[in-house]
């Protein structure tokens, strides 16, 4: 996404929204290199409003999770591996603001791996800004 | 667990202020007139 930000058009805002804690998201922007705003919803208001719950047990570590963190291990061995300090069943999602205010578009995540497209995300801030 | 109500696409967007990382609150409806993307992420930590 980072890569074709230009895509998206001069005027186009984005957005990162994260319930994690400030003190930890400084560096997650610089090493992530970021060009947009990282907002913080610690007590995830703005997540129940977009109507972003939490995933099942099974959906969210499911076999790709179990792999993943497997492949981790391979890798780079058990050191790299921390326990997870935040909710890690709380569900992502993608949203489009029109111009004028209204949700042009959503797509509400059903599990980690459930993201859409750069393509999709890029199509529908281009619908929504030109309709 | 029961699902969250969605908020409808066409209709007028959930409102949203919160604080950037330097605590100045970032509004939606500040940026009126322009298209937004707003991308919510699963744990980081």
């Amino acid at each position: 996404m980072r890569d074709r930000l230009d895509e998206l058009g001069d005027s186009t805002e984005i957005a990162l929204i994260t319930f994690s804690d400030p003190d930890v998201l400084g560096a997650y922007q610089e090493s992530h290199d970021l060009p947009f705003p990282i907002l913080t919803d610690r007590d995830r208001s703005v997540y129940r409003a977009f109507g972003l719950g939490r995933g099942s047990f099974g959906r969210v570590w499911g076999w790709k999770a179990v792999r993943r963190y497997a492949e981790i291990v391979k890798d780079r061995g058990f050191g790299e591996l921390r326990r997870p300090t935040e909710d890690t069943r709380q569900l992502g999602g993608d949203f489009v603001i029109a111009p004028d205010g209204t949700l042009a578009w959503g797509f509400w995540s059903e599990g980690p791996d459930d993201r859409p497209s750069v393509d999709e995300l890029i199509a529908q801030v281009r619908a929504a800004a030109n309709p | 667990m029961a699902d969250l109500a969605r908020p409808t696409v066409g209709a007028a967007s959930p409102d949203v202020e919160l604080p950037r990382l330097d605590g100045t609150p970032w509004r939606l409806h500040d940026h009126a007139g322009q298209a937004v993307v707003l991308i919510f992420h699963r744990h980081i930590h």
